[in-house]
């Protein structure tokens, strides 16, 4: 499906970008959501949850300038199972953009980015681990949301600094062949808040879902480190380490 | 004292020619809508009409209990509205009306309950008892929203004796809800989800007020949305690709706040609210497009910079029956310059309502929209499922 539209925005060349962190170590990220405190200080006026189909679900929030309610903010966080599933997502997005042709967005925004071009509503989409992400002006008064995207995107890549590990990691096999699919379950001492999520970093690995159970694919002999952090807006952070034998 | 107990107006979910349509407050589960509409003691629900189904007798159900044991009552229930007493003074005359006229737009639709016999057990209980509305204004009054509080009675002697009041909200659209909307209250062994909500009611009943046709209806949906001072154009699609987000929709409008959309979102709205009502329209998109100057939703038709060429992958509009060159539109999103002189300042704005789709014809949809590109249509009329 949508093979015009991969061919319009070179699909075959997204993955083959120049080598930098996101490409070297996995990245999966579950239920995040935008903080007030990326958002310039503006008011959250909604969250809603939206599905679109089994592997995919919309977390959609829009943000208001107190000062001016003109000014409006929406990011969509597509959450997917998987990088290649994001991948697919974000074509999608850009075929149900009405405009033409969209230009590329900067090279240092996620692993692939587009944006609006000047003069129409600002609002950029980019890919980054199973995610896909959508910021755009909504309101009256347009809004420049490129400083917005980059907000995101770092904290989405960054590893805070853990005093508790607590966060529980448990493998399906402690011990894996290369190519091999293991489930790894992955649990708190308590649930998580309404705007919590998780985060999960992999080397020597790609991690997905598979439906709601995170799975690890081993990509190489040795050693494969899991990491896991679990962040709730004014709470310290919590994490978790998996490491695995790959044969 | 007698007691009204329980009023239904959707007694029969496989019809609706007597009673009420089949509806639910919106996508949650658990917001089916079930007679009793009204009970004793809890919050009344509405319900809906669609008028061209309904036949000769409209009825309702209704249970009371506290009445005489093993014995039986003559009951009824007028429209309790008592019109304003006349009044004095050019103020007065002027308050006056505007009452009158409130209650003829937003007033009792039901009419009233015919009386009948009503026989109550030895607890002082009756049946589920069958009433006839008469003098209802269901078949007259087009697309609305309206509010009855009727007075029961009995009969004592040769006098009528109060003995209680039940208020109740009915929408009547045209006809029954065309798709995506459902008449089958169960969908795959769960509730379905597709049947009409209240929540779209109140803005398509409000949008189309008074619409007596379903063109008058498509029309008047077109303009509610284009006219709509929240709304302004962005070529992302926020609500309507596969399902229709119906419900992030109508929250955003419900909130207040100026938000936007695209040409998609606005022909989902229009389709999925004009068929609500009963009219037969269908999405369909046109591919690659160079328009000629032309208004987006929101935009003001005297600023020169409102007018704008786009150069779309895709436009999708609203279509009447079908899709095809000699089909008609309904396109919420924008407005066309129907001025003959595109290289001037001069503009006249004109939003398509029921517009041929044709050629080359100055009075046709795509010589007024397309400057350029082929424009190609794509004969896949959808109606995307709500949610």
């Amino acid at each position: 499906m949508y093979e015009e539209i991969k061919e319009k925005y070179n699909f075959s060349s997204w993955g083959k970008k120049r080598k930098r962190p996101g490409r070297e170590i996995s990245i999966l990220l579950k239920n995040f959501i935008p903080w007030e405190e990326d958002c310039l200080g503006w008011k959250r006026a909604s969250k809603e949850l939206l599905t679109e189909a089994d592997d995919r679900r919309i977390i959609r929030t829009v943000w208001d300038n107190p000062e001016d309610k003109n000014s409006r903010v929406l990011i969509d966080v597509y959450e997917t199972f998987s990088r290649t599933h994001a991948q697919e997502c974000l074509i999608q997005i850009l075929a149900n953009n009405q405009l033409e042709l969209l230009p590329k967005g900067p090279d240092d925004l996620g692993e692939v980015s587009f944006v609006h071009p000047e003069g129409i509503p600002p609002a950029a989409f980019w890919l980054r681990g199973n995610l896909c992400l959508s910021v755009c002006s909504f309101g009256k008064k347009m809004v420049d949301v490129l400083s917005w995207t980059y907000k995101f995107d770092s904290r989405m890549m960054e590893k805070p600094k853990v005093e508790r590990f607590i966060l529980t990691l448990t493998p399906q096999s402690e011990q894996v062949n290369v190519e091999q699919e293991v489930g790894i379950s992955f649990s708190l001492p308590w649930r998580l808040g309404e705007d919590g999520y998780y985060k999960f970093f992999a080397k020597g690995g790609e991690l997905f879902f598979k439906e709601k159970e995170l799975c690890f694919r081993a990509q190489k002999k040795g050693e494969a480190v899991i990491e896991a952090f679990a962040l709730e807006a004014g709470r310290e952070p919590y994490g978790g380490r998996l490491t695995l034998k790959v044969e | 004292m007698v007691k009204v107990k329980e009023v239904h107006f959707n007694y029969d979910q496989n019809s609706a020619t007597a009673d009420a349509l089949n509806i639910r407050k919106n996508q949650t589960i658990g917001t089916l809508i079930q007679a009793p509409e009204w009970r004793e003691g809890q919050p009344s629900q509405p319900a809906a009409y669609a008028v061209n189904a309904l036949g000769n007798i409209v009825r309702i159900k209704a249970k009371f209990s506290n009445g005489p044991e093993k014995g039986t009552l003559k009951i009824r229930a007028i429209d309790a509205y008592m019109p304003p007493p006349e009044p004095s003074g050019c103020l007065g005359w002027l308050v006056y009306w505007l009452l009158l006229i409130l209650q003829a737009i937003f007033g009792n639709v039901l009419g009233n309950v015919k009386e009948k016999d009503v026989a109550f057990n030895a607890q002082g209980n009756s049946g589920l008892e069958e009433f006839e509305l008469v003098n209802h204004r269901l078949k007259q009054s087009g697309v609305g929203i309206h509010t009855t509080t009727w007075k029961w009675q009995f009969k004592q002697g040769n006098q009528w004796v109060d003995f209680g009041t039940t208020d109740h909200k009915v929408y009547l659209v045209l006809d029954i809800p065309a798709g995506p909307w459902q008449q089958q209250v169960m969908s795959g062994g769960m509730e379905n989800t597709q049947l009409p909500w209240v929540d779209a009611l109140e803005v398509a009943c409000a949008w189309a007020l008074g619409a007596t046709t379903k063109g008058m209806a498509a029309r008047k949906i077109t303009e509610g949305l284009n006219a709509n001072s929240l709304l302004s154009y962005n070529p992302i699609t926020f609500f309507g690709s596969s399902p229709y987000f119906l419900s992030s929709f109508l929250g955003q409008l419900k909130a207040g706040n100026p938000f936007q959309l695209n040409c998609r979102d606005c022909a989902d709205a229009v389709t999925t609210l004009s068929n609500l009502l009963g009219c037969d329209l269908w999405e369909g998109v046109m591919q690659s497009l160079n328009t000629r100057k032309i208004l987006g939703i929101g935009g003001n038709a005297a600023v020169e910079l409102d007018w704008k060429n786009w150069s779309w992958g895709w436009h999708e509009v609203a279509w009447l029956h079908a899709i095809g060159q000699n089909e008609h539109v309904y396109d919420g999103c924008l407005q066309l310059d129907m001025d003959n002189n595109y290289n001037d300042l001069v503009h006249i704005a004109h939003l398509p309502i029921k517009m041929k789709f044709g050629q080359n014809d100055p009075n046709d949809y795509r010589y007024r929209l397309v400057e350029s590109n082929p424009c190609t249509l794509e004969n896949v009329p959808r109606r995307r499922q709500v949610a």
